[in-house]
């Protein structure tokens, strides 16, 4: 009878098996470990160049608007009072992060929506402001964080797209004279367009103290509205009527006079009030003006 | 009838080659176990300064977004350990600062610096574990061209209260916070 021979236990060849494998599995979790360490280095890293990125946009939106100028390589520092903008980016910052920040021009169509449309107009109340930390992974590879904001000049705007038409002009009642012709002429008061974008005139009203009825309304050397016409109503009308002008544009930068307004009978010695209302609806509204007598 | 040979188990010359690759991968498998240790802790301590630091600056910019006014006359801006005080939104006072206590840290007394808000009339509640030391808290006042405060200035240094050598460096940040659009916000 043979007995079959049982081989139990380790042999030689088993317990060097283990140990490879054992050898492969440590290896594999040194190997997770590095990752792991790795990650979260990286991590650390990317949450510095986050804060750090966050306060290059809130440097930028603390400072007023009109402090903010255009550029691609704009460095910030902070003076203990203020933020500074300089382009001298980008700037070195702890932790091997580097940070550029950039303002850039927004351009809008002619419903005020932003456009990346090169024949837009730039809007002159907003800005993107970007703010862009860039570092060296542990592997040598670049990393950059880039947060970019819209900031607009909600308090004192000057475009079309923000401020009533109204708000970009000024009335200068100081020099308004009678001339000629009996002193039934107003002339001599002048409109500043202040804004960056032209407004339009569309109505005017006049009140006076006098028995008398207005005829004609120039601006510069355009006749805007006349008893026959262009504008209405039509007639030689009285103190308080609204005067549905021509529409007249005054461009932006630009000073025009209203050189003529013609009474039927002399007004000096009148006091007046003028309102011009623009092609948005707002209205700017002299105060009240005793016109000198000119020559 | 006839035995087969015993084949069972190690020879005495297995053994011995045995025990010598076993002396020689030991101590590699035991090394690579303690820098496993070593990299969890670091991990550990990297991820806790991180949140700390984040918790921090977001919990301030959550307060600060609510608040309705900012005492500037009486908080001590502008200088290390600031303190900063400000009228929450339910018109309570609060005070932010970092204060030192002492802790019993590995059965040894520390004294760790924390950051602490207080309301009012409560109890104060801290910002930071005891095991964080806020190494630097300050505090400015941000303004605009023309002198107008449009904001608030928070750096933070916060580190590991031991440090051993490779840790992780501390988590330094700073953020400036803008009242600019925030109308409820009124310099006191």
């Amino acid at each position: 009878m043979k007995i079959f021979s049982k081989k139990q236990g380790f042999v030689f060849i088993d317990a060097l098996l283990s140990l490879g494998l054992a050898s492969i599995f440590f290896s594999g979790l040194i190997g997770y470990f590095l990752t792991a360490n790795q990650t979260s280095a990286e991590g650390f890293k990317r949450q510095e160049a986050l804060w750090a990125g966050q306060e290059g946009l809130d440097a930028l939106q603390s400072m007023a608007f009109g402090d903010l100028s255009l550029t691609t390589t704009g460095a910030l520092t902070f003076d203990g009072t203020e933020w500074l903008l300089s382009s001298s980016g980008p700037q070195s910052l702890p932790s091997g992060l580097s940070r550029s920040v950039r303002v850039k021009e927004v351009k809008r169509d002619e419903d005020c929506l932003v456009t990346t449309d090169p024949s837009g107009t730039v809007d002159p109340d907003s800005y993107y402001l970007e703010s862009e930390t860039t570092w060296t992974s542990l592997q040598g590879h670049p990393q950059a964080v880039m947060l970019q904001t819209l900031r607009t000049r909600w308090n004192a705007p000057e475009g079309s797209c923000f401020g009533s038409e109204a708000a970009r002009v000024d009335i200068d009642i100081s020099g308004a004279a009678w001339h000629l012709h009996g002193k039934k002429q107003l002339r001599n008061i002048i409109i500043h367009n202040n804004g960056s974008s032209s407004v339009t005139v569309a109505k005017v009203q006049l009140w006076w103290d006098y028995t008398s009825s207005v005829t004609q309304v120039f601006l510069d050397l355009s006749k805007i509205w006349s008893s026959g016409g262009p504008g209405s109503p039509l007639g030689e009308q009285f103190s308080g009527t609204l005067l549905d002008v021509q529409d007249t544009s005054i461009v932006s930068g630009s000073t025009v006079e209203i050189s003529k307004i013609q009474f039927t009978n002399d007004m000096v010695g009148s006091t007046l009030t003028l309102l011009i209302e623009f092609a948005d609806g707002s209205q700017i509204i002299s105060e009240n003006f005793c016109p000198i007598v000119g020559p | 009838m006839t035995h087969s040979k015993n084949t069972k188990g190690l020879s005495l010359i297995e053994t011995v080659i045995y025990l010598a690759i076993l002396m020689m991968v030991l101590p590699a498998m035991v090394l690579f176990l303690l820098r496993g240790v070593e990299y969890v802790h670091t991990i550990d301590l990297r991820v806790r300064i991180e949140q700390t630091g984040s918790i921090l600056l977001q919990k301030m910019n959550e307060l600060l977004l609510t608040a309705r006014a900012v005492d500037v006359t009486h908080s001590s801006l502008g200088v290390d350990d600031s303190v900063f005080i400000f009228i929450n939104k339910g018109g309570e006072q609060m005070m932010m600062q970092r204060v030192d206590e002492e802790y019993l840290f590995l059965d040894a007394p520390r004294t760790v610096s924390r950051l602490q808000v207080q309301k009012e009339g409560e109890d104060p509640y801290w910002l930071t574990d005891q095991d964080m030391q806020v190494e630097q808290w300050r505090v400015d006042a941000v303004r605009n061209s023309s002198g107008d405060l449009t904001g608030l200035r928070f750096t933070v240094r916060i580190n590991a209260l031991d440090p051993k050598e490779g840790d992780p460096s501390v988590f330094e940040a700073s953020t400036t916070i803008v009242l600019e659009n925030q109308t409820q916000v009124q310099e006191l």
